[in-house]
């Protein structure tokens, strides 16, 4: 009694204990009952509590089913996991869309993992008679069941790849357990026996086989896998989670599967090394349809896609041969259309044609040339109604005869020559022929074009000619000749006549050239020894009274420049010979520049000098020292002929269009005025207001001249207002260009002269230059002024010797004198410049010729500026600065 | 179909193991390769296989690009059928364990084949460690003596591939370099002599076919495929699988598509050629002639 009540409480207690885990939710694994159930369980259930521990509020239940409860249990969605053969998860994946395989068992076999199965057919060992699968037909075949992959599938699929059709096979199927299958080869019972791999060689270590009694065949030769084979291998069996499985649970169940480690108590008591990630079951699939086993016991659809690949060679062939014949048939259809046409067209052609021939006809009849056309032998085939009226016969009478019936004899040999000339050509002849019209008699001269004419094969058919009757034409042709060639005699003697003149005028022009450019050489020489030596004199300091005496020569020597000058200027602007400068200046210099040019003439005088205050301020292009000249002019007149009061200069834009301007210059004065009469005459050349005047005032009368001279030669003019006793306002006009910047053009020297001076010194001091002078006088002036700059100076005297010097020498600069004997300036500056060395070697001209050509002559030879003679000490210096290299 | 001039034989082709050539031997052992039509000759390396092409036992033979464009500058006329695989990761030096830079083998010893694709990835490996020849010690090795070598424990690394690599990598060497960093260089192929293609055209296309069969068998039956190459890869079981890592084999599109007259076959040939004359491996560029031919492909894709 007390054992029953101690029994009961363990068993109480063992219960209880169990009790929270029933209050856990529970979850199945199925497994396939391939053996006996109770040894299944002990080798599963620890695998079942390994996956249990690692769940949290669930419990992992093994559940071992045979077919009938798998497939109800199934059914009923009572399964979470289904641990099976491979052909369980086809048949399941087929039924619901998703079934997830969680991981792929791996067995182990002497601690080597066997991730793979397949299947084994065995026969006894004494059944030689059976060694490749094409023995099997015929025989007797036992297998466990259709539903096993090892057991079943893999062999039938070998034997039907084999060539074996698996329906002609004698296959029994004996059911669990496996082990059935061997031992009804052993017995006898079958020939054949299809097994999973594995089975014999567990079977034989558990000793329910003797060793060596049984032969695989169609042994594979696999390297690693511990058993006979017969198949291909297979994946083993899949760990699979159902539809309807928790997802969080799925993957613990899936963690701790693929965690499971071989040595651990779980995967030992089942004999497996573990798990692996899932394998691809496909190779299953493709089996089981190969074979048509369930799943895919039924047919296959056929689908058009199956048709296509089978046959597609065949449909491809039809199509296109079906295809080639409808392409033949139309293009019959086609012709035939063509033809018809062809017919309706050739048909339309004609009438045509017959409507072209009248037309054609029509024509040449109206033609008034003559039209005809004979054949070879020269007998007319026919022609026009022109011809008719020329032999004064009908086409029908002409037709069938030659020239011979109708005009002379010598006539008629003219025209066959000529026939026969045109066929034997192959080309048109022309060619001209008096003939006499038989209707009137006529003389008329025809101008014949003869062409041979072919037909379509290439045969002579004949000449066809038209002629044109150019009797009038001739006539008035040779009228024409007769007054050309009189005309040409004409024109001939007139050129001579002209000719003559011309020479004689350039040579009166030359010789005049020549004496203005002696003239100014001549006159300018001696003047500048005059101011030259005045100046000199005046430096080296000379008592007061002897200083007096040269200013009065320095004036008079200025003087008598400027009357040279004026005359010379006046003379070459008669001649056409004053080129105007262009160079571009600030318009606001010209007036510094006479002012203060003038300045101290006017405070001698208490007179005021002004600029007035609105000044276009512009740049402009034009000769800027004939506008200072001019207005250089005016102011000295106007200082000279005022004693008291102011003198004004001004200037204003008359009129303006793009860069060209028209510009207004003043100069107004109180001074003693003018007689309005007397104005006009102040203009022109030679003449004074009245010789009273000129007494009082001085000048030479040429100035004013001059000033309109040189503003009629800018485009303007000049004038004068005045009012006796009050005062005169003296204007002129010139076109000027507004100064573009881009505009390369000459720059006036904007350093003044002393500052030149200073700065040359302080640059410059003691460099080389060489001065190339043949008169003594001039020589010692421009050394003097040179040395006051601190220059080291070489002199030549003449063109042949400043080259040897140049050559010899390392000069930083070479003033050259033009005119000078042996060898001028010009060319002395050719040879200078022929020397590679001597490129950039600074050549000033010094000249006497100060006409714009001369300079341009200068600068084309190569020189790079000009000085004008008698020289001026500031401009020479400001050149010399200008020119002298910056760099040593 | 026109027969083709009498073929006397089957097609001998020389390779020796290496992953890539595998499929045409898993093909002859599934029983697609009847021996009168294809013989398979094993050489123990490709340095036996340049070999026996040169002395005519052999019109065909499973070489790196490089080793083709080494025979063609001696005078072999090869031409590519077919591109078994290109190689990404399978080609490596490895190293042991203590020599993690490749700077760190100035005066150590290794361990290549100086011809063909050893020398070029000696040639990168000294490039990468600032090195040349002279700072280092090479010793001429074939690759069935990789392993015994490297037990012996006289080299400090070796230029090899798979299956070796991964046999020395469970061994403890360190992978210092490998063909991952060359991409697109290393092609292995199946080049034929040129003036036999033409008699072999029957062998060649049911060689090439196999190969593209074996390929889909890999594919889909991996660890059948696996245990069966396992002998030959000397890996076990489903390692063999491994061997492939490192390898991208293309399929019959994509082969298509190298082996083109436009295709990278020829333009990494071009690149390959100038390099190889620099590195002094060939004494002229090649001049890429015939270098090539899809046409011995099956038609369609395959599947």
């Amino acid at each position: 009694m007390m054992l029953r009540l101690i029994a009961t409480a363990a068993l109480l207690a063992i219960t209880l204990a169990s009790l929270p885990a029933m209050a856990t939710e529970r979850l199945r694994l199925g497994i396939p009952a391939n053996g006996p159930v109770e040894e299944l369980r002990r080798q599963w259930q620890p695998l079942a509590d390994y996956l249990t521990r690692s769940l949290t509020g669930h419990r992992l239940e093994l559940a071992v089913l045979d077919q009938e409860e798998m497939r109800a249990a199934l059914n009923s969605n009572s399964l979470d996991f289904l641990l099976g053969g491979p052909i369980d998860l086809i048949k399941q994946r087929e039924n619901s869309v998703m079934t997830s395989v969680l991981a792929t068992l791996v067995r182990s076999e002497n601690g080597t993992p066997v991730p793979v199965f397949g299947g084994a057919i065995v026969r006894r060992k004494e059944r030689t008679d059976i060694r490749q699968l094409s023995d099997l037909s015929g025989k007797r075949i036992v297998a466990t069941g259709q539903e096993y992959l090892g057991s079943y599938a893999a062999s039938l699929r070998e034997i039907k790849d084999a060539g074996i059709p698996p329906e002609s096979l004698h296959i029994r199927y004996l059911g669990q357990p496996f082990s059935r299958v061997v031992d009804a080869v052993l017995d006898g019972e079958a020939d054949v026996g299809l097994i999973r791999t594995g089975l014999i060689e567990e079977m034989e270590r558990t000793g329910k086989l003797p060793l060596d009694r049984l032969e695989v065949i169609n042994r594979q030769g696999f390297t690693g896998f511990p058993f006979s084979a017969s198949t291909r291998l297979y994946p083993e069996y899949p760990f699979i989670a159902l539809t309807h499985t928790d997802p969080t649970v799925v993957r613990q169940i899936t963690i701790a599967l693929l965690s499971l480690k071989p040595d651990d108590t779980a995967a030992r008591a089942a004999g497996i090394h573990g798990f692996n990630p899932p394998a691809d079951y496909l190779p299953v699939e493709q089996a089981l349809r190969e074979l048509r086993l369930r799943p895919y016991e039924s047919a296959p659809l056929v689908r058009w896609e199956d048709i296509w690949q089978r046959y597609q060679n065949l449909i491809v062939f039809a199509g296109l041969a079906g295809g080639a014949i409808l392409l033949l048939l139309f293009n019959l259809s086609l012709r035939n259309g063509q033809l018809l046409a062809a017919r309706r067209d050739s048909e339309a052609a004609n009438r045509e044609l017959a409507r072209e021939r009248g037309m054609l006809k029509t024509l040449i009849q109206t033609l008034p040339d003559l039209v005809w056309l004979k054949d070879p032998q020269g007998i007319y085939l026919t022609c026009n109604a022109a011809l008719e009226y020329f032999f004064g016969a009908r086409e029908a009478e002409i037709i069938g005869k030659t020239d011979y019936d109708f005009v002379s004899r010598e006539q008629a040999d003219f025209f066959r020559r000529h026939d026969q000339e045109a066929a034997a050509a192959n080309a048109p002849k022309k060619n001209e022929e008096w003939v006499t019209y038989a209707r009137d008699g006529r003389r008329v001269l025809l101008e014949t074009v003869k062409v041979p004419m072919y037909d379509g094969d290439g045969k002579l058919l004949g000449v066809l000619g038209v002629s044109r009757d150019i009797t009038e034409r001739r006539r008035t042709q040779e009228e024409l000749e007769r007054h050309r060639y009189h005309l040409e005699d004409l024109i001939e003697n007139r050129t001579r006549q002209l000719e003559i003149v011309c020479d004689e005028a350039l040579a009166a022009n030359r010789a005049k050239s020549a004496f203005l450019a002696n003239m100014s050489h001549e006159i300018r020489t001696p003047l500048n020894a005059i101011t030259g030596m005045v100046h000199m004199m005046r430096r080296n300091g000379l008592p007061t009274e002897q200083l007096e005496r040269l200013d009065k020569i320095d004036r008079a020597g200025q003087h008598l420049l400027g009357v040279i000058n004026n005359v010379l200027d006046l003379s070459k602007i008669e001649a056409e010979k004053l080129a105007l400068d262009e160079i571009e200046f600030p318009l606001a210099s010209l007036f510094a520049n006479v002012n203060s040019m003038l300045s101290d003439r006017a405070a001698a005088k208490g007179l005021a000098l002004r600029i007035s205050s609105d000044l276009p301020q512009l740049r402009v292009i034009g000769d800027l020292t004939r506008l200072q000249q001019s207005l250089l002019n005016y102011t000295a007149n106007a200082i000279k002929f005022t004693e008291a009061g102011e003198v004004t200069l001004g200037c204003s834009i008359l009129k303006e269009s793009g860069p060209e301007l028209l510009l207004r210059f003043e100069v107004s004065d109180t001074g003693i005025g003018i007689e309005a009469a007397q104005v006009e005459r102040l203009f022109s050349a030679f003449e004074q207001a009245d010789t009273s005047t000129t007494r009082k005032y001085g000048g030479t009368g040429l100035g004013l001249a001059i000033t309109r001279k040189l503003a009629e030669l800018m485009g303007g003019t000049a004038g004068a207002e005045s009012q006796p006793g009050v005062g005169s306002q003296f204007w002129f006009t010139a076109r000027l260009h507004r100064c573009d910047p881009n505009d390369d053009v000459h720059h006036a020297p904007e350093v003044g002269g002393n500052e030149a001076l200073t700065q040359l010194i302080a640059h410059h001091l003691g460099r080389r230059v060489l001065l190339v002078e043949d008169e003594p006088i001039n020589q010692e002036i421009a050394l003097e002024l040179l040395h006051d700059a601190g220059l080291v100076v070489d002199m030549a005297e003449n063109g042949k010797l400043a080259v040897d010097r140049c050559l010899a020498v390392n000069y930083a600069l070479v003033l050259m004198d033009m005119q000078m004997p042996v060898m001028d300036g010009i060319t002395a500056t050719q040879r200078i410049r022929e020397q590679p060395a001597l490129q950039n070697l600074p050549i000033i001209a010094m000249t006497a010729n100060t006409f714009a050509e001369d300079r341009q002559l200068c600068l084309t030879a190569g020189m790079n500026d000009y000085l004008g003679k008698p020289v001026e000490p500031e401009l020479l210096y400001t050149t010399l600065l200008r020119w002298l290299p910056t760099d040593r | 179909m026109l027969p083709s001039c009498a073929q006397s034989g089957p097609l001998n082709v020389a390779s020796h193991v290496w992953p890539g050539y595998e499929l045409i031997f898993l093909a002859r052992s599934l029983g697609w390769l009847p021996s009168d039509t294809v013989r398979l000759i094993e050489t123990t390396s490709a340095t036996r296989s340049l070999a026996a092409l040169a002395d005519g036992r052999v019109d065909a033979a499973a070489l790196t690009l490089d080793e083709m464009l080494l025979a063609r500058s001696q005078g072999i006329a090869l031409q590519a059928v077919l591109v078994f695989n290109t190689s990404a990761g399978a080609d490596a030096v490895l190293s042991r364990p203590d020599i993690r830079e490749p700077s760190q083998l100035r005066g150590k010893r290794i361990g290549a084949e100086t011809t063909a694709l050893g020398a070029l990835m000696l040639d990168r490996l000294l490039a990468r460690g600032g090195l040349t020849r002279q700072d280092v010690q090479i010793e001429n090795l074939t690759p069935d003596a990789h392993l015994t070598i490297w037990r012996t424990g006289t080299l400090d690394a070796v230029v090899t591939y798979e299956p070796q690599v991964s046999h020395l990598m469970q061994l403890g060497a360190y992978r210092l370099l490998d063909s991952r960093q060359l991409p697109d260089t290393i092609f292995d192929v199946l080049a034929v002599r040129s003036s036999m293609a033409a008699r072999y055209d029957n062998a060649l296309r049911v060689l090439i076919g196999a190969h593209f069969r074996a390929l889909g068998h890999l594919r889909h039956n991996p660890q059948d495929a696996a245990y069966r190459m396992a002998t030959r890869l000397t890996l076990p079981g489903e390692a063999a699988l491994l061997a492939f890592r490192g390898l991208h084999l293309p399929g019959i599109t994509q082969n298509r598509r190298i082996l083109a007259a436009d295709g990278r076959l020829l333009s990494v040939a071009g690149d390959l050629s100038a390099l190889m004359l620099r590195t002094g491996l060939l004494p002229a560029a090649d001049t890429l002639s015939s270098l090539c031919t899809n046409a011995y492909l099956p038609e369609g894709d395959g599947e």
